[in-house]
């Protein structure tokens, strides 16, 4: 019985390695290099059933400027794990309907099926074709040099609809420059050296001055005269509009004697001005400053509008007979 | 009869430069809350504003339209341009400094500055000083020759003074270094050791869009450019905006 048993058992060893050999997972380096590197080959080996490869987009209606992720589905390949992705940018027919975009979605595997995702945009608007995508494969079930076969991704369409329009967005500047400078008129150049002119100009200006001056006052006599006709007519002007007091009064014709008669400033008393002033003005003029001192100290009833006209008048007459 | 009037109109003059930058830079103002809309308007007037800049009279005023309407259209490195343009021959005009340093606030990079004598004193200012001051020195100068000894020393003393601070200025400007040719450079760019893309660059960082430089030489399509900081290095003549270059013009 244990004989029978342990055969048995071996014979089950024996069938189970057999299979294990027979259904061994084929890889690509199996494969002869000539087909290994045949072109639009990707690596998939399939067993009993053919390859089948698809697209999937999603979505499949986009606004131009919006991407989308479109899919390879690569169905019943025995090394889901050695297929290879397609690089799109091989083919014209993708690149010139769409921008293919660097993604770094890994390849997902489930069972025998592999997906391989890339990001493409859009280049156009309406409905444009996702192309097909020959798809070799080998089966090396079939007799030699029938073992490179061949399928398509089918082409699949999608919508591209015109982009939403873009929210407005304002101008962001500083404020001031939203309006026009007012257009003035600037001198193309200015000469550096201008400011030398007005020195110059002012130099002979003074010169050019003098000389007239000396026209008109020619000695130093009639200049020393202009001089005192000064002090008169300044005398006169402060009389005539200000409104002074006695005191002041006096003060402005004592300036004018002073000024205009070089009586000397200390000189302030009645005694001292008719001593001082020359003979045809002493007399009035004592009597002028009796009159201040009178109003000054109250022995009089003149007031100072009074003294002013006096002042006046007297200057008239001095200047008259000088 | 349809050709005699398309003709008569043909020979119409049509508006001046700066009729239709002003129009165009209006019609940007009443779109201004859409940026897209607005700045092809604010394009036409800088152009515009461009043509009547290079041939008609030039002012401190239509260089700050001219800047205005470059910085609206989202050209900043063309405003900088054009007020550096302007300060070259109104070095003191203090608007154009300050819409000047406005337009420079977002370049990250060393720019010129503007604190020099000529920058803040302009022949004019020198000039009426010197009148006012001279004047003085005049009046002073006429009663010492009629005998005011005393009036005539003080007016005289203010007057010297005055015109010894106006002589020291300009002598001061005229003492500063001369301006170089200038340059703006249009876009970030690398700057490089030689007038080669072969050469490594000049600094680790690209040089940013709106960057003022002087120009210091040309040779074969590149141009060599010193930095504010004084830097020196080459660039392509096609990534700076240079005076009378009409090759970068947008």
């Amino acid at each position: 019985m244990s004989a029978i048993g342990s055969k048995l058992a071996f014979a089950l060893v024996a069938v189970a390695s057999a299979t294990s050999s027979v259904y061994a997972q084929p890889t690509v380096k199996d494969i002869p290099p000539i087909e290994r590197n045949a072109e639009d080959f990707y690596h998939a080996i399939a067993g009993n059933r053919p390859i089948a490869g698809r697209w999937e987009a999603e979505p499949s209606r986009v606004p131009l400027g919006s991407d989308i992720a479109l899919s390879l589905i690569v169905e019943h390949s025995e090394n889901p794990t050695e297929l290879l992705r397609p690089d799109l940018r091989q083919f014209p027919a993708f690149t010139e309907r769409f921008q293919i975009l660097e993604s770094d979605v890994p390849p997902e595997s489930n069972g025998s099926a592999v997906r391989f995702t890339f990001l493409l945009r859009p280049r156009t608007i309406g409905e444009i074709e996702i192309p097909s995508l020959k798809y070799r494969y080998y089966r090396p079930a079939f007799p030699l040099g029938k073992r490179m076969q061949t399928t398509y991704a089918r082409p699949i369409a999608v919508s591209v609809t015109p982009p939403p329009p873009k929210p407005a967005v304002p101008i962001v500047a500083p404020e001031s420059f939203f309006s026009l400078a007012p257009e003035t008129s600037t001198p193309r150049t200015v000469p550096q050296n201008l400011w030398l002119i007005p020195p110059v100009l002012a130099v002979l200006a003074a010169i050019v001055a003098h000389v007239v001056f000396r026209r008109f006052y020619p000695d130093a006599a009639r200049r020393m005269a202009w001089l005192r006709n000064r002090a008169a007519r300044e005398a006169l002007r402060a009389l005539h509009t200000k409104s002074l007091d006695e005191t002041q009064v006096f003060a402005v014709v004592h300036s004018y004697w002073v000024n205009r008669w070089q009586l000397p400033p200390e000189a302030r008393t009645q005694r001292e001005i008719a001593v001082s002033l020359p003979p045809g003005i002493a007399e009035s003029a004592a009597r002028f400053t009796e009159q201040c001192d009178a109003a000054r100290f109250g022995e009089a009833s003149d007031n100072s509008m009074s003294l002013a006209n006096v002042a006046m008048d007297l200057i008239e007459r001095w200047e008259a007979a000088a | 009869m349809n050709c005699a009037i398309l003709t008569l109109l043909a020979t119409l003059p049509g508006p001046s430069p700066l009729e239709s930058a002003r129009t165009e830079f209006e019609a940007g103002i009443e779109l201004r809350s859409n940026a897209d809309a607005a700045r092809p308007h604010f394009l036409a007037a800088a152009r515009a504003y461009d043509d009547a800049w290079e041939t008609g009279p030039q002012s401190a005023s239509l260089a700050r339209n001219r800047a205005r309407a470059w910085y609206l259209a989202n050209d900043r490195p063309r405003a900088i341009f054009a007020l550096r343009e302007a300060l070259e021959l109104w070095s003191w005009d203090a608007d154009l400094q300050r819409e000047l340093q406005l337009c420079r606030d977002e370049v990250r990079f060393p720019t010129p500055m503007l604190n020099q004598w000529r920058n803040r004193v302009s022949p004019w200012d020198l000039f009426v000083i010197s009148s006012v001051a001279s004047t003085v020195f005049g009046v002073g100068l006429f009663l010492r020759m009629i005998g005011f000894r005393r009036r005539a020393t003080i007016c005289i003393g203010i007057g010297a003074m005055g015109l010894l601070g106006v002589g020291i200025i300009a002598v001061q400007i005229q003492k500063e270094p001369p301006l170089h040719p200038f340059a703006v450079v249009a876009s970030d760019t690398v700057m490089r050791t030689g007038n080669a893309t072969l050469y490594p660059p000049r600094l680790p960082s690209e040089i940013p869009a709106g960057t003022e430089v002087n120009v210091i030489a040309e040779r074969g399509g590149w141009v060599q450019i010193e930095c504010a900081d004084g830097v020196r290095g080459w660039v392509p003549m096609s990534e700076v905006i240079l005076k009378g270059g009409s090759s970068n013009r947008p």
